[in-house]
């Protein structure tokens, strides 16, 4: 054991033995609660179990009737036995926080300051961009890789074809330290968020100037849909659908104070991920919360393609469980899988569902065509 | 023969929690707590950086543990599995925070929450340690305190972090080297020597 060695294994020894005494009292009383918890959730265990026995025996008799099996191959609940492998884990630069796909080329930004570019052909990643700073999220347009850097408040771009350089100069947007989410609208606008300076921005994909913004209160999350951009406004309390047509803000509709994680839209709803694991479905012309459904994790992320709604979500910082929902009812379609990840963003593309993972550092990449 | 007060604490709260008997998993899980919660509280401290969150998310790494008891598939590993779940639910607890915009992120890797409860004993060194380790990338703070406080073996360190002993020692390599020149740097700072 060298100097350095000894002075970091002695000073952190010594920290960690002031935390447990500062922390004595209270570890009594979390233990006494934590058994009062276990308590908790063993008798709801029992009650959940014997509430999905009498949703499965009616599941079955209706499907007699009918002949099909509506839970076909649904696996949300069974933990007793292990899920296999739900597919290729395909190693990214470290904190994977952002995931898009374009044809067989996967983009991944990573938080620690990486742009990581996968072949799925190939299933492995094939160039590493370190561009510095914290990248927090991802878009593409037509040869051009879009990403947000928290660090400096800047939406930058890099050529799909010599990505090593940034295309022009970063935009400013006004939002440092702060998630910025982006997104491409119609004819290849990009939009990006930016809760600081409170409004949407909309960025030329040619010049990469800004072109237009819109006013908001503190947006945190946005999707395009036909004619319309949505944003998750208020910190996440407030939906509201800007109408391209019009020109003005044509709906908002309030959609509670429970911490929002994503949000995707169609051009009939707007499906809203609550940090505790519910999902919303908002009808887009009437702004009704007309479904609501839970998924088994927390933090969801929310993906549309091949006709469903994709939930990801982290079951316990170790495993994470991949959904397919139905887009009218938000019932699971199929199979609901389990697999070791800590599931950040998720995106659809070349026939399979790619999963951001922050546990192993990887993009999980789950054939959608096997589910 | 009087009994002291403290001695009845112990019990009293058994029969308070405890008036049906634990299910095998139940006291396998409080035999866990007991053995492992100072631990998982101090890895989780040192990546969150506020003792307050630390707590409630070891809670809720042992609680979701209990809820997917059968998905660990070796149990005799299942306080590393623990050290897994409060890593990545702390990093994902950081990322959340960011997201809502009540952390920035890079302030978030500087001292700036709550420090630890620092006493007239813990010494000037400890206090720049620790604050160096702050400025670290999360995974190189779990690394670091892996190896450093939990004295584990670079093996250990791989299964818990779910990656390889190649990765951990580059992790531990890159976290050292930025100590040393951080700790040199602090240390010719300092007034008086």
């Amino acid at each position: 054991m060298n100097d350095l060695d000894r002075r970091l294994s002695e000073s952190l020894k010594s920290v960690s033995e002031a935390l447990r005494e500062s922390r004595a009292e209270r570890a009594l009383d979390a233990h006494a609660q934590f058994r009062r918890r276990l308590r908790r959730r063993r008798v709801t265990r029992f009650a959940s179990l014997a509430t999905a026995t009498a949703v499965v025996a009616a599941a079955a008799a209706i499907a007699a009737t009918q002949g099909r099996d509506l839970f076909e191959g649904t696996k949300r609940g069974d933990r007793s036995v292990p899920a296999p492998p739900a597919g290729t884990y395909i190693r990214v630069g470290d904190e994977p926080v952002g995931v898009s796909v374009e044809g067989t080329t996967v983009w991944v930004a990573s938080s620690e300051g990486t742009i990581t570019r996968v072949n799925s052909a190939t299933n492995r990643s094939s160039l590493v961009i370190n561009v510095g700073g914290e990248p927090s999220d991802i878009a593409l347009t037509d040869g051009t890789v879009w990403y947000s850097d928290s660090a400096d408040g800047t939406i930058k771009r890099l050529s799909m074809d010599a990505p090593e350089n940034f295309v022009g100069t970063p935009l400013s947007i006004g939002s440092q330290g702060v998630h910025i989410d982006v997104d491409v609208g119609t004819k290849g606008v990009v939009w990006a968020t930016s809760p600081d300076f409170g409004a949407l921005v909309a960025i030329d994909p040619e010049t990469g100037e800004q072109i237009r913004q819109l006013l908001v209160s503190s947006p945190v999350e946005l999707a395009i849909a036909p004619g319309a951009i949505w944003a998750l406004t208020d910190g996440g309390n407030t939906l509201i659908r800007y109408d391209f047509e019009s020109g003005e803000t044509a709906l908002t509709v309030p959609v509670g104070e429970d911490m929002k994680t994503d949000m995707a839209a169609t051009g009939d709803a707007v499906y809203i991920a609550e940090a505790g694991g519910n999902i919303l479905r908002v009808n887009a012309a009437t702004g009704e919360i007309d479904q609501q459904a839970t998924v088994g994790g927390i933090n969801p992320e929310l993906a549309l393609g091949k006709g469903a709604l994709w939930v990801t979500s982290d079951l316990d910082g170790v495993d994470a469980e991949l959904a397919r929902l139905d887009l009218a009812v938000l019932s699971p379609l199929g199979e609901t899988r389990t697999f070791v990840g800590a599931p950040t963003d998720v995106a659809i593309g070349d026939d399979s569902v790619w999963v951001a993972d922050t546990g192993r550092e990887t993009v999980v990449r789950v054939e959608s065509s096997r589910r | 023969m009087p009994v002291e007060m403290s001695s009845w604490a112990p019990v009293v709260d058994q029969l308070r929690v405890g008036d049906k008997p634990q299910s095998a998993r139940e006291r396998e899980m409080s035999a866990l707590f007991e053995q492992h919660y100072d631990g998982l509280c101090d890895l989780a401290t040192m990546i969150l950086g506020d003792a307050a969150t630390a707590e409630e998310i070891v809670m809720e790494a042992l609680l979701k543990t209990f809820t997917g008891w059968g998905r660990i598939r070796d149990k005799s590993r299942a306080n590393f599995y623990l050290r897994r779940a409060v890593i990545n639910l702390s990093r994902s607890k950081i990322r959340r925070k960011i997201i809502e915009g009540r952390v920035n992120a890079m302030a978030h890797r500087r001292d700036e929450l709550r420090p630890p409860p620092w006493t007239v004993d813990t010494h000037e060194t400890a206090r720049e340690v620790w604050r160096a380790v702050r400025d670290l990338p999360t995974r190189q703070r779990a690394c670091i305190y892996l190896r450093y406080v939990e004295d584990l073996a670079e093996g250990d360190i791989a299964e818990i972090m779910d990656c390889s002993v190649g990765t951990v020692r580059s992790q531990l390599s890159r976290a050292r080297a930025k100590l040393e020149a951080r700790l040199a740097s602090d240390e010719a700072a300092r007034p008086f020597r």
